[in-house]
């Protein structure tokens, strides 16, 4: 029988060191069992070190289910993180499983040697001209291998989105909803405290959880959202932004979900100081004085001061305020304010530093008063990377948001006009993309497509376009659901 | 079905009603104590069977009461039995169990609620606990999604259904050109200039975006290839950087942040308004740091502001003059009592900590110091408040001997007992007031204290407690005083000795006193014993016959050439006894001298 591998995906953590030395054998295994006979030294000895990491594995979490989502490989509900060298092995057997039509497997707790060779020999010799996931299953039963199910890709062709599209549509509705609501919520927070000086964490708080469920769902549609900078008062849409961001990085970097909380709570609060200043200057359309930059400086230490005063002291307090304070703070101390004691960064306080700059450049509504492209901010941020970032945590946030981040604009080589949708982390120069029009103009029907499909060989993206150069509304693109 | 669905209802009921006291019975009790653990674990094996058996079981929790299809099947009791409004008022209107609620998941719910119910540290959000415990089989709905639900409505409307065109702003000809110019390859114009990108330089420099770049020069343009290569690519050494970021930031401490902070900010203000602010925040941590139990992380706070006030001294007495008032609350009566309740719940902070941390006020805090050992239930904390004011308290006497008049015996042992270590004149003076003190366990606390000292003061006034009624007071006076002697001299010895009291001790008591007197009165004390020896010419009475026994086996080890020559002659006396006991004593020193030799 073969089960939907699709159904609960969840990416929340990333896997730790026995799923990836587990994963890492187990691919190993399948590409020994294409070059070597069952009775071979070299893979019985792989096999046999392969079993005893399961053994483990399983002993501690019952079955050991691995699913391949959008290329990227979960053991359980971990995602598996590769380097260059695992990578390359891992393509190999997720590329034949695919052509397989498998989507994943599980290893039952009752798998035995015997049926574990059996099997992967049965898919590593799988002709994948003649051979599918149904035949493959029917042999399992043939062949006694009771340990182990597939998981399927239900009826999927190559050159279609992973997804059924209502399934997709359900996403993205969900992700829009968390999104507008998390926005709606930050706004009544901020505004309370902004009359009040009185917030409310356990409203936060829930933002910030439902966000983090959001993205463990999927996180590339609410990273889709960010582009909406003038959806709303930009304050509020800005905070949320930097949840998002930050919270995508706090989850791939494998964060708990307490800490994810918290990361997301002090990313919501990081311009809390804001709400102390005067709204005319926050609201001001034209460029900063040096007047205007004396009492911007102020936010992180009244930042600092609102969440003190008004919260009980506790890991969120605390981690908020530091990174109310130290968010424009860059590696080498420059930014502000100056510190009297110049102590390491803290780690959330680089993260949203990292996603603060992204989008306030991105935006336009704040420091720099003109929204600068994203290409040119990531190359911005690349040039000043081993200076002003944190090195590793760039090249983290690049890999979320990608080379093209979801929200550019783009023209294709086929010369039509593009909106990218999502980021592909495998091909990121191949993203996904939304066309919208060509030469001839607007069309009435949007069609989303995967620049990395070989289908779609025939267009790549010629050069990105600033939407307020020519009167974009990209807000309207990215709202539209078909 | 009729009739199991009807026992299902009975059975959440009964559970529910349960629930309450179960939690109160168990929070009562540590952890592993058998009984409530027993409790608990048959009620949440009762509790799963229940959900296996109703799943998906969906509890809607209303302000009074709890639903189920339609049905109350829980009301509130009293106030301090109130599982609905307990629930309801921590944001829940819902709640669904599922299949999969397991065992394991629902002790972790049972806990989760326990920790609530308790206010234990960081569980004041009943949601919060529930979505990071992350159990499969339960899911929630609170009253915060309801209100949502009412926003969606109105952002949909917000959002509108966008026309395809719509994404064009504006609907006239140039627009349209604008379109038009997107695919036009040599407009030059599709990618905003690099000057146009930095315009804002005085926003670069104050954000430190812009190292030694020139103005209006070029950011330098990196390939595209390289970022692609060089970023997308997570390396072994990346993978190795993630492990060490989350173990390095695991480390951090909200109480080390939050004074680092403050530290920072302090050193900020402009205006006494916007300082006067800081320094009331730093009060209020000051007091959440001791709740907390975080002593070193209070006493750094208190440093700071002593050390910014010697700072603002001169320049700015305003500012300095607040900085004392607050280090003054610090010491004060209120802020010393939340520490007292702190030490009383948290037992195993360092005794250490508290001393380092009272060591940071001036002696204004030395009487509510004293009081503070009224309150703690430690011995460990009140030995280390007692052994800090003996240090402090040194010079500040009548502060600690206040106590000494208070009703509760206890109270008066502390004073007592840091009067004692402190073991000035002063401080003997006010002890001598409780030499008669009819609490026995404060008389032998003075003892006790006194007999650790070595200096001559105290021990001359451990003479005093010699003479008392009680046998574990006398005896350590006793010993304390021959310790002191055997180095020190007979000084004390004969004073005991002389005493008119002397008859009345004890007889192990009293031999003890005049062995130790021979061993260190030299030819003084032979000429005492020799006395002693033969008291009695005719008749002697018991009290002589011990006395003179002793006298013998004293001048057997005393060292001086009298003593031998003292027994040389009692052994050519004509009393056979006498003459006996003193050849024994000869024979002793002989034998005493050749294990020597």
């Amino acid at each position: 029988m073969i089960k939907s591998g699709q159904a609960d995906d969840k990416i929340v953590l990333l896997a730790g060191s026995d799923e990836h030395q587990f994963i890492t054998a187990f691919f190993n295994l399948f590409r020994t069992a294409r070059l070597y006979d069952p009775n071979n030294n070299v893979y019985l000895n792989q096999s046999s070190r392969f079993y005893d990491i399961f053994r483990r594995l399983a002993d501690r979490t019952g079955e050991v289910p691995v699913k391949i989502i959008e290329g990227r490989v979960l053991v359980g509900d971990r995602l598996v993180r590769f380097d260059n060298d695992g990578l390359i092995g891992a393509t190999y057997v997720i590329d034949s499983w695919r052509l397989l039509g498998i989507g994943g497997v599980i290893l039952g707790k009752n798998l035995d040697n015997r049926q574990l060779d059996k099997f992967i020999y049965l898919v590593a010799k799988a002709n994948i001209r003649e051979s599918n996931n149904e035949i493959v299953a029917q042999r399992l039963v043939e062949l006694g291998i009771s340990g182990v199910t597939l998981l399927g890709l239900e009826k999927r062709e190559d050159a279609q989105p992973f997804l059924p599209e209502d399934k997709k549509r359900q996403l993205r509705q969900a992700a829009r909803m968390t999104f507008f609501r998390s926005i709606s919520t930050v706004e009544d927070i901020l505004a309370k405290a902004r009359e009040s000086r009185e917030i409310d964490v356990a409203k936060a708080r829930r933002v910030v959880h439902t966000l983090i469920d959001q993205l463990a769902e999927d996180e590339s549609y609410l990273l889709q959202l960010t582009a909406l900078r003038d959806f709303d008062e930009y304050t509020y849409v800005h905070s949320t932004n930097i949840c998002v961001y930050s919270l995508t990085m706090g989850i791939r970097l494998g964060l708990d979900r307490q800490r994810l909380a918290q990361l997301g709570f002090s990313a919501l609060f990081h311009d809390l100081g804001k709400i102390r200043l005067p709204g005319d200057l926050i609201r001001k359309p034209e460029v900063f004085d040096e007047h205007d930059w004396i009492q911007m400086q102020r936010h992180p230490e009244l930042g600092v001061k609102t969440i003190f005063r008004n919260m009980e002291l506790n890991e969120f307090a605390a981690r908020a305020a530091i990174v109310a304070y130290q968010h424009h703070i860059n590696e080498d101390f420059t930014g502000y304010p100056s510190l009297r004691h110049k102590r390491p960064l803290n780690l959330f306080s680089k993260i949203i530093a990292i996603a603060d700059t992204f989008d306030a450049m991105a935006s336009g509504r704040v420091y720099m008063k003109r929204p600068i492209p994203h290409d040119e901010i990531l190359r911005k941020m690349m040039y000043q990377m081993s200076v002003k970032f944190d090195a590793f945590l760039l090249k983290l946030f690049v890999n979320i948001v990608g080379m093209y981040p979801p929200g550019s604009l783009v023209l294709l080589t086929s010369n039509e006009l593009a909106l990218v949708s999502q980021t592909n982390y495998r091909n990121p120069q191949k993203p996904k993309v939304r066309i919208i029009g060509n030469e001839s103009g607007p069309f009435q029907k949007f069609i989303d497509i995967d620049l990395a499909d070989p289908d779609n060989a025939h267009r790549r993206i010629d050069k990105i376009v600033d939407p307020h150069k020519y009167n974009i509304d990209t807000r309207a693109i990215i709202l539209i659901d078909d | 079905m009729a009739e199991t669905s009807d026992k299902t209802k009975h059975e959440i009921t009964q559970i529910l009603g349960e629930f309450i006291r179960v939690i109160k019975i168990t929070a009562m009790y540590p952890e592993d104590n058998p009984l409530p653990r027993k409790l608990r674990d048959s009620f949440t094996d009762r509790f799963v069977d229940l959900v296996q058996e109703a799943a998906p079981l969906l509890l809607e929790i209303r302000p009074n009461e709890i639903i189920y299809q339609q049905e109350v099947v829980y009301a509130d009791k009293s106030p301090e039995d109130a599982l609905a409004g307990l629930l309801y008022k921590a944001g829940l209107n819902g709640i669904t169990l599922r299949q999969d609620f397991n065992l394991e998941d629902c002790q972790k719910f049972f806990s989760l609620l326990k920790s609530y119910i308790n206010k234990e540290p960081g569980a004041g959000d009943l949601i919060a606990l529930f979505w990071e415990a992350d159990l499969p089989g339960l899911t929630y709905h609170t009253v915060d999604d309801a209100l949502l639900d009412e926003y969606d409505a109105e952002f949909l409307s917000r959002s509108g259904d966008p026309v395809r065109e719509s994404f064009i702003k504006g609907a006239d000809d140039s627009s349209k050109l604008e379109y038009a110019a997107i695919f036009d390859a040599d407009d030059a114009a599709a990618l905003p200039s690099q000057s146009d990108l930095f315009e804002d330089t005085l926003a670069e420099s104050k954000m430190g975006l812009a190292p030694g770049t020139p103005r209006k020069q070029k950011a330098p343009v990196i390939d595209t290839a390289r970022i692609v290569s060089e970023i997308f690519n997570l390396e072994k050494s990346d993978m190795a950087r993630v492990d060490e970021i989350i173990q390095e930031d695991a480390l951090f401490d909200p109480y080390q942040t939050a004074a680092e902070l403050l530290e920072e900010i302090l050193w900020q203000p402009r205006d006494f308004a916007d300082f006067n602010e800081i320094v009331t925040i730093i009060e209020k941590l000051q007091t959440e740091f001791i709740k907390a139990g975080k002593l070193r992380a209070a006493g750094r706070l208190i440093n700071l502001m002593v050390e910014y006030g010697a700072q603002a001294g001169t320049d700015r007495p305003q500012w300095a003059r607040r900085l004392q008032e607050a280090v003054a609350v610090a010491g004060g009566r209120e802020k010393l009592s939340v520490l007292a309740d702190t030490l009383n719940r948290e037992k195993a902070i360092s005794p250490l900590d508290l001393s380092e941390y009272l060591a940071l006020f001036g002696w204004e805090s030395l009487m509510v110091i004293t009081d503070l050992l009224d309150d703690l239930e430690s011995q460990v904390h009140r030995e280390a408040v007692c052994d800090f004011l003996a240090v402090h308290g040194r010079d500040h006497v009548d502060f600690i001997t206040r106590a000494i008049y208070d009703k509760r015996w206890y109270v008066v042992r502390n004073a007592a007992s840091i009067l004692a270590r402190i073991g000035s004149p002063k401080a003997l003076a006010a002890l001598e007031k409780l030499l008669t003190h009819p609490e026995p366990r404060i008389r032998l606390e003075i003892v006790r204290r006194l007999a650790r000292k070595g200096d001559l003061e105290s021990r001359r006034f451990l003479t005093n407690l010699v003479w008392d009624g009680d046998d574990l007071i006398c005896r350590t006076a006793l010993e304390a005083v021959i310790e002191y002697c055997l180095s020190e001299g007979p000084e004390l010895l004969t004073g005991i000795i002389n005493d008119d009291r002397f008859a009345g001790l004890k007889e192990a008591y009293q031999e003890s006193i005049i062995m130790a007197y021979s061993r260190t009165g030299g030819d003084q004390a032979v000429e005492y014993l020799a006395r002693l020896a033969v008291a009695g010419r005719f008749w002697t009475t018991q009290e002589q016959e011990f006395l003179q026994r002793v006298s013998f086996r004293a001048l057997a080890v005393n060292k001086t050439e009298a003593a031998e020559k003292e027994l040389a002659g009692l052994a050519r006396s004509w009393k056979r006894k006498v003459r006996n006991m003193a050849q024994a004593a000869l024979r002793h020193r002989e034998n005493h001298r050749q294990e020597a030799v």
